[in-house]
């Protein structure tokens, strides 16, 4: 029974429901459906045009804001080269330690009152807890101020300065320590990029060199001379981040990135690690308060060493005294004394007021100028102008200033670069002093004539006799490497030039001023000159030793000028002072450089090339 | 029993007839869909870049604190020093030196 109505009951259903499906439709519903949606797509249609034309700026802005960022690309200070590529001064990255105080303030206290006031409890636990934590307890500070080698109390002082926003802690940290900082996670400490400064070869180029400050601006020597050259420019530009924090678009460049150029100098490190260790052991060995030396390339003027002695290491910060930075090869004057000699020979012979096999009497050994005495120290009587040069004759030369007259010497000492700058420019190059005046005495003639009353750096001096060595041709200086062509000007006849080089190898020999001067198988000219020193009212006891030459005398290729301020002791005298460091830094400029010998001995083997 | 239209039958009979419409409509699709792939490798090549001259930045450094270990180690005067102590080495002499000319 049940089952049979059951039946009966779904075949109803069933028909029933079939009919329904297509009797349901109503106009009515169907309309409020369409009319529903559409006014649902009209509404989202004009959000979007809302969104998309008439306010767009405005989202636009917020995804800017969250993926637009300005990276930086620090550009580092260009490196300094000798003439084969070595590295006489690098820049690496190095990061500022800094600490803002008052987000330390923030997490840290410095007094225990503070610290207890910083106690707030938990209202639902009871729970006591310190916002703060007491600065000196906190072990992460003591680590802090151990790797950054400072006190704490220094941190501490720094931290709690009122109204701060920042402090340096430190500069010039390397990378690993500060690895180890952000590590420690001390809230308010912070690293910034910078440029440190390194110097490989240490004090033996600091005065040519110069220095850089903390924000790598050269302040002193090439450094400051060539400081926008060797500086470049960090660029910045605009680009979108993603999440991650990666670039994934450049928008646009905001400052062009310049590259650092890298300098390169004419300077042979071999050559100058030799004259400066050379220089300073004469020095430390005579007593003598200072000295410079300087090696000149004769065929093109190119500087091959410059040291000076005080120096220090630009490395260690803590040993800088400005008179050790200067470079006294260049902006120290000192009056040359005998070693402008040969340019009074020169000047007569180009005068024509001699011949050189003129023979000149000196005999007896002084004579009286205007009430006062030019002498030598022997009586040398007959000699012809090597001799007088070899021996340094002060009567000889005397003898052909006062035929010459002021002008004309003076002309040959301007020519040969005296009183004028050498081309080289650096900063704080001084020119010396050549006066000019219409009235001579007889007495200020000759003394003129054997180097008192002008003045002269080594610099020059080393280039006057570089003039000589070259034939007469004037090549400007340069310490910096250039791929110009060196025009050179001739400024003294060629054969006189050469002449009085072959005069002055009388020097090294026997009897002359400085046979210690000798490098072994070569032949060298030169002159010594040991001159009092100036004082207020007078020439004083202190000597200024000077020895300038080049070499091989038969075809010259270096000129050297070596000059030693008051050395102290017996031997005071140039042949002894500084003949003997012009003596080692030819010998290694020579062999480094590979110049023939033209000692003329047998002693070496020759080999045929084939 | 009325006869009803296969619904799924009249749809394609429909594309059919706009044949042309449905082309270009998947063509558009397509071009959507490879200008987002477009886009994401340009942002991954990108960040490749970005990657490999930070990677150049940082060997860059390396190198020049390897070149400032190197120069502190071949400064001159060092060497010129052990050379002369520890190795009691000389500057040959013109006595045992041999001199060859190039031409």
């Amino acid at each position: 029974m049940n089952k049979r109505r059951s039946v009966s009951k779904a075949k109803v259903n069933s028909q029933t429901r079939k009919k329904k499906v297509y009797l349901s439709y109503s106009s009515g519903r169907y309309l409020f459906v369409a009319v529903g949606i559409s006014m649902i797509a009209v509404a989202l249609i004009s959000r979007l045009a809302f969104l998309q034309v008439i306010e767009p700026e405005y989202l636009t802005n917020q995804a800017d804001k969250r993926s637009l960022r300005v990276t930086k690309s620090v550009v580092h200070r260009g490196n300094i080269e000798d003439r084969h590529g070595e590295e006489l001064a690098i820049s690496v990255p190095a990061y500022a330690i800094w600490v803002d105080p008052k987000e330390v303030k923030k997490e840290f206290a410095f007094t225990r009152e503070e610290w207890k006031k910083s106690k707030v409890v938990n209202p639902k636990t009871g729970l006591e807890r310190y916002t703060k934590e007491y600065f000196y307890e906190s072990k992460k500070w003591p680590a802090l101020a151990e790797v950054l080698g400072i006190e704490i109390e220094t941190i501490a002082e720094a931290i709690q300065k009122p109204n701060s926003r920042f402090a340096y802690l430190k500069r010039q940290v390397n990378d690993p320590i500060v690895q180890y900082i952000k590590q420690l996670k001390l809230s308010g400490i912070a690293s910034q990029l910078e440029s440190h400064r390194f110097y490989p070869t240490g004090e033996i180029n600091a005065n040519i060199l110069g220095l850089t400050d903390l924000d790598a601006q050269g302040i002193e020597g090439i450094e400051k001379s060539y400081n926008a050259y060797l500086q470049g420019q960090t660029g910045t530009k605009r680009v979108r981040k993603d999440r991650l924090g990666n670039v994934i678009d450049n928008i646009e460049v905001l400052k062009e990135k310049k590259l650092a150029g890298n300098l390169q100098l004419t300077i042979d490190q071999r050559v100058q690690a030799v004259a400066y260790s050379e220089l300073k052991r004469a020095i430390k060995m005579n007593h003598a308060t200072s000295g410079s030396i300087v090696v000149i390339d004769i065929n093109n003027g190119e500087i091959f060493a410059m040291a000076n002695y005080p120096s220090f290491n630009p490395n260690d910060r803590t040993q800088y005294q400005a008179y050790k930075l200067r470079n006294r090869a260049i902006t120290d004057t000192f009056e040359p004394g005998s070693t402008v000699k040969p340019l009074v020979v020169a000047s007569a012979l180009i005068h024509n007021k001699t011949d050189i096999d003129e023979v000149i009497d000196t005999s007896p050994g002084w004579m009286s100028l205007g009430g006062r005495r030019v002498r030598d120290s022997h009586n040398y009587g007959k000699m012809d102008l090597a001799k007088i040069l070899k021996k340094s004759s002060n009567m000889g030369v005397s003898k052909l200033a006062l035929r010459l007259g002021p002008e004309e010497l003076q002309q040959t000492f301007a020519d040969f670069g005296l009183g004028n700058d050498t081309g080289i420019g650096l900063i704080g190059e001084n020119i010396g002093r050549l006066p000019i005046r219409h009235r001579w005495s007889d007495f200020e003639l000759a003394t003129m004539s054997f180097g008192y009353g002008i003045t002269s750096t080594t610099l020059q001096l080393a280039k006057a006799y570089a003039i000589l060595g070259s034939g007469g041709m004037e090549y400007p200086l340069s310490i910096v490497k250039s791929n110009a062509p060196i025009v050179g000007e001739q400024v003294v006849p060629k054969h006189i030039a050469l002449e009085v080089v072959e005069m002055m190898e009388g020097v090294s020999e026997k009897g002359g001023t400085a046979p210690k001067a000798k490098v072994d198988g070569y032949r060298i000219a030169g002159k010594t000159g040991t001159s009092r020193k100036a004082e207020a009212g007078g020439y004083g006891d202190d000597y200024v030793a000077v020895f300038a030459g080049l070499a091989p005398a038969t075809r010259p290729r270096f000129a050297i000028a070596v000059m030693i301020n008051e050395p102290q002791g017996d031997r005071y005298y140039a042949g002894d002072v500084a003949a003997p460091v012009f003596s080692a830094v030819m010998k290694s400029t020579l062999l480094l450089s590979h110049v023939l010998p033209d000692g003329g001995d047998q002693s070496y083997t020759y080999l045929e090339a084939k | 029993m009325e006869i009803r239209d296969n619904l799924l039958m009249l749809i394609l009979a429909d594309l059919r007839r706009h044949i042309g419409l449905v082309i270009l409509g998947i063509v558009i699709l397509i071009s959507a869909l490879y200008n987002i792939y477009i886009t994401h490798q340009t942002r991954e090549l990108v960040t490749k870049k970005e990657f490999l001259s930070q990677q150049k930045d940082n060997l860059t450094i390396e190198w020049s604190n390897l070149l400032i270990e190197e120069h502190t180690l071949d400064e001159h005067s060092r060497i010129r020093s052990i050379a002369d102590k520890k190795l009691s080495m000389a500057q040959p002499t013109k006595e045992n030196s041999v001199l060859v000319e190039i031409q």
